[in-house]
């Protein structure tokens, strides 16, 4: 049984398939789960073919004679590319083998087992795989928490003035709020990185997820905008594939117009980007992780929808929003979502993968999409280089997070309540590589008192009107502890790109890792809680021992003040780059990246017959003439940098 | 007037044989096969420049890793496979793919001069785009 889950803690969870599908095997080459869209199927070519396809594909056909008699017998009616051509990025998505993924669509009635088997039957096909839905599935009973405006209260000493900063936990625990047994410590310990660093606009974070709430009041400052789009327009203006996406996309009903309220909508994605990215000290709503400052802007959500209301959502819009996000500049990926833990109970699950091989192999264009983020985002001339997907470990108290997120790759996030303990609810063990405040209910449900249920010891944050009134409301899960990590390592970008610096994504996982705090030593005696037994139609007080989670707890607790103070010695000075250009082509660079200096620009090259140069402030301008090798010197602010211009063919910007 | 006419032939007759002696020695052309090309070089010459951005490749068992430092601010390496492959009547031709990809590289090139110490890689498809390589104990690891 295959399902897929976003992890919605006691709110919702949202399933690839059923409980009660199945997965039936055809030959060796693919698998189909019911839970697929019927008469589409995701084909992989092999590389020799192509340029036929390219050559000859058409609306109905793929212009191979072997594939097309197949296509033809389905009642094949359309033919495409999984990935949109974006002209900008068109040799990386080839690099990738990305440009080899079709989504053919077909008479429903056909069987997908037989038209897939026999198309990858074919040499000229490397592989089939069904188009998976994406089905929402929730307990009605369980919804966010609305948050009651009058319960804010002013706050003395806060590091922002935003009135419910003293409700986060999350991100400054001093142990007293509710009086319910909190850990003062027990956070993100965020407030003294807030002294160094509060975000940085050209730091974006990709939220795969619902839509977001792109003008609730306490987000839209640090909403991402697309300026060359036009918001909800049916012209693609810019010319990257997709029509009207200005604060992202909705990959759901395929429109630039993100929906975040219908009634369905459970404003899963306007509450993550809430903890990355919500506008710090505007004395509204909350604070933020990376959410900047009065004046000072934040990191940038980009909104990439593949959850609406009850519309059925498929891998095919997960797989096209995770390359969009590296195609339109997002380095972090913040995917509170993935398939069930191996190690989750059978009773109450359906597990899923437990190796990379078992992800990899029936999940190849997932793993594809996803590979090529973390390969393809950011710059080598950047704050970063690659970028970094950040998942849910999952909420089945399992010994292993679920993949995508246990893929070693990948920053998979157990969840914590108040007090360092794991919560009751998440996944953590192999797989699982950090931990951050995501909640316990359940923990905290015996407290239950003067109408709070629920409230304690979870998380707060942004949300849809209909969800709640004031636009603020409580939830738990792994889910809310992911988009910490997320934040706090736009953060750690945001830092780097202020000071200069030049890490990979390696590095900077490395550094999240290395500056977690451990936490094992309260990883001691039984921790009590509260669980709902539907057949008995009550609460029952439960246990958990503490110590079978010792050493499981990944690197421990999210520390972003410590993040901060190791990207001060991680990683290298950023200096102006070395220039490849194409003959006839012009690239760009801002010199303040890479100089400690405001103000103009100043270059020049050595031999303008082979590439020329113009500066515009701190932008510099490098035109391509004929293939050769020139010098230039780039100064700014006293400081120069001769570096090499070479103009060469080549669609990368590598030298063969 | 002969002891200095003989001098003058002396130093001559020396200074030829001395130029003689300081002359590198003619090292042999190799076929271009796998064994032959194995190895670590440098780029020491593109389009008749030698002022070049510095890059190492290194040729193993059909595995190349190419380091290099055009078009980046710190050393970039990146890896992949190749192919030796005989054109009849061209010659040696080497092509190459990256890794996490399926993209071929640039160009195809026409392996010419090969010797113990150097080799001249040609553009198939641009026969001005010559790249000079030599061998080299110091590839960055």
């Amino acid at each position: 049984m295959k399902r897929k889950i976003i992890y919605l803690g006691a709110l919702l969870m949202m399933v690839l398939a059923p409980s009660c599908s199945k997965q039936v095997e055809i030959e060796e080459e693919i698998s189909i789960k019911d839970a697929a869209v019927k008469g589409e199927l995701l084909v992989k070519f092999s590389p020799e073919v192509a340029q036929i396809l390219e050559a000859n594909a058409v609306l109905t056909k793929a212009g191979i004679p072997a594939v097309d008699e197949i296509l033809q017998i389905a009642g094949a009616y359309e033919f495409e590319r999984v990935f949109p051509v974006d002209t900008r990025h068109e040799a990386r998505t080839r690099e990738a083998g990305l440009h080899l993924w079709y989504i053919v669509r077909f008479d429903a009635d056909n069987d997908i087992e037989e038209v897939g088997r026999k198309l990858s039957a074919l040499g000229e096909v490397s592989g089939v795989e069904p188009n998976h839905t994406i089905k929402r599935a929730y307990n009605p009973e369980k919804r966010a928490i609305p948050f009651d405006v009058a319960a804010t209260r002013a706050s003395s000493g806060a590091a922002f003035n935003d009135p419910m900063l003293p409700f986060q936990w999350n991100m400054v625990n001093d142990g007293k709020l509710w009086n319910r047994g909190f850990l003062a410590g027990a956070d993100s310990n965020v407030e003294d990185a807030w002294k160094t660093c509060t975000g940085d606009p050209s730091v974006i974070v990709a939220v795969v997820d619902e839509g977001v709430f792109y003008d609730h009041p306490d987000l839209a400052a640090n909403m991402w905008h697309n300026e060359g789009e036009t918001f909800a327009s049916s012209e693609d203006n810019d010319g990257n594939g997709y029509a009207g996406d200005y604060y992202g996309y909705n990959f759901v009903k395929e429109t630039g117009q993100i929906s975040y309220s219908l009634a369905a909508d459970t404003g899963h994605g306007t509450h993550v980007s809430g903890v990355i990215a919500a506008h710090n000290n505007n004395g509204v709503g909350i604070s933020s992780i990376a959410g900047g400052n009065a004046s000072v802007p934040g990191v940038k959500i980009m909104s990439c929808q593949i959850f609406s209301g009850n519309y059925v959502a498929s891998i095919l819009a997960e797989v096209r929003a995770v390359k969009y996000a590296a195609d339109n500049g997002a380095v972090i990926l913040q995917c509170s979502w993935g398939y069930t833990s191996s190690a989750a109970n059978q009773y109450d699950w359906a597990p899923q993968y437990g190796t990379d091989d078992e992800w990899m192999t029936d999940c190849p264009i997932e793993k594809d999409a996803l590979l090529y983020f973390i390969h393809t985002a950011g710059s080598p001339n950047g704050p970063i280089e690659g970028g970094i997907g950040v998942f849910a470990a999952g909420n089945e108290s399992a010994a292993a997070a679920g993949y995508p997120g246990a893929y070693g790759d990948f920053v998979s996030v157990i969840g914590t309540a108040p007090d360092f303990t794991p919560a009751v609810y998440t996944n953590y063990g192999k797989g699982a590589d950090i931990c951050a405040p995501g909640g316990d209910q359940d923990y905290f449900y015996d407290h239950d008192k003067d109408g709070e249920l629920g409230t304690i010891g979870c998380i707060l944050s942004t949300v849809p009107y209909h969800i709640s009134e004031s636009g603020y409301a409580y939830m738990e899960g792994s889910s809310m502890a992911t988009p910490h990590v997320s934040a706090a390592l736009a953060l750690a970008v945001s830092y780097a790109a202020q000071h200069h610096r030049h890490l990979t994504a390696d590095e900077y996982k490395q550094a999240l890792r290395e500056s977690a705090t451990p936490i094992d030593d309260y990883m001691i005696g039984p921790k009590y809680y509260y669980k709902y037994v539907a057949d008995l139609g009550q609460n029952q007080r439960k246990k958990m021992e503490l110590d079978s989670f010792k050493g499981k707890m990944g690197a421990g607790q999210l520390n972003v003040s410590a993040l901060l103070r190791k990207i001060d010695s991680a990683g290298v000075p950023m200096q102006f780059p070395n220039v490849m250009v194409s003959p006839g082509k012009t690239i760009t660079y801002d010199a303040s990246r890479y100089f400690d200096a405001n103000g103009s620009a100043t270059a020049s090259v050595s031999d303008t017959s082979i590439a020329t140069v113009s500066v515009d402030g701190s932008k510099v301008t490098f035109s391509g003439v004929k293939e050769g090798v020139t010098d230039a010197t780039v100064s700014m602010g006293g400081a120069s940098r001769k570096v090499k211009v070479t103009v060469k063919k080549s669609n990368s910007q590598n030298w063969l | 007037m002969k002891k200095i006419l003989f001098a003058i032939f002396g130093a001559a007759l020396l200074l030829c044989s001395c130029h003689k002696e300081v002359e590198p020695p003619v090292e042999p052309q190799l076929p271009v096969t796998f064994t032959n090309t194995a190895g670590e070089w440098r780029l020491v010459e593109w389009r008749g420049q030698t002022d070049v951005p510095t890059a190492y490749i290194r040729l193993k068992d059909k595995e190349f890793v190419l380091w290099q430092t055009a078009g980046s601010m710190y050393p970039t390496k990146v890896t992949g496979s190749y192919n030796l492959v005989e054109e009849e009547g061209v010659g040696m031709i080497i092509r190459g793919m990256y890794d996490f990809t399926y993209e071929y590289w640039e160009h195809m090139y026409l392996i010419t001069s090969l010797t113990a110490s150097k080799m001249e890689w040609t553009s198939m498809d641009d026969p001005t785009d010559i790249s000079v390589y030599e061998r080299t104990p110091d590839f960055p690891e």
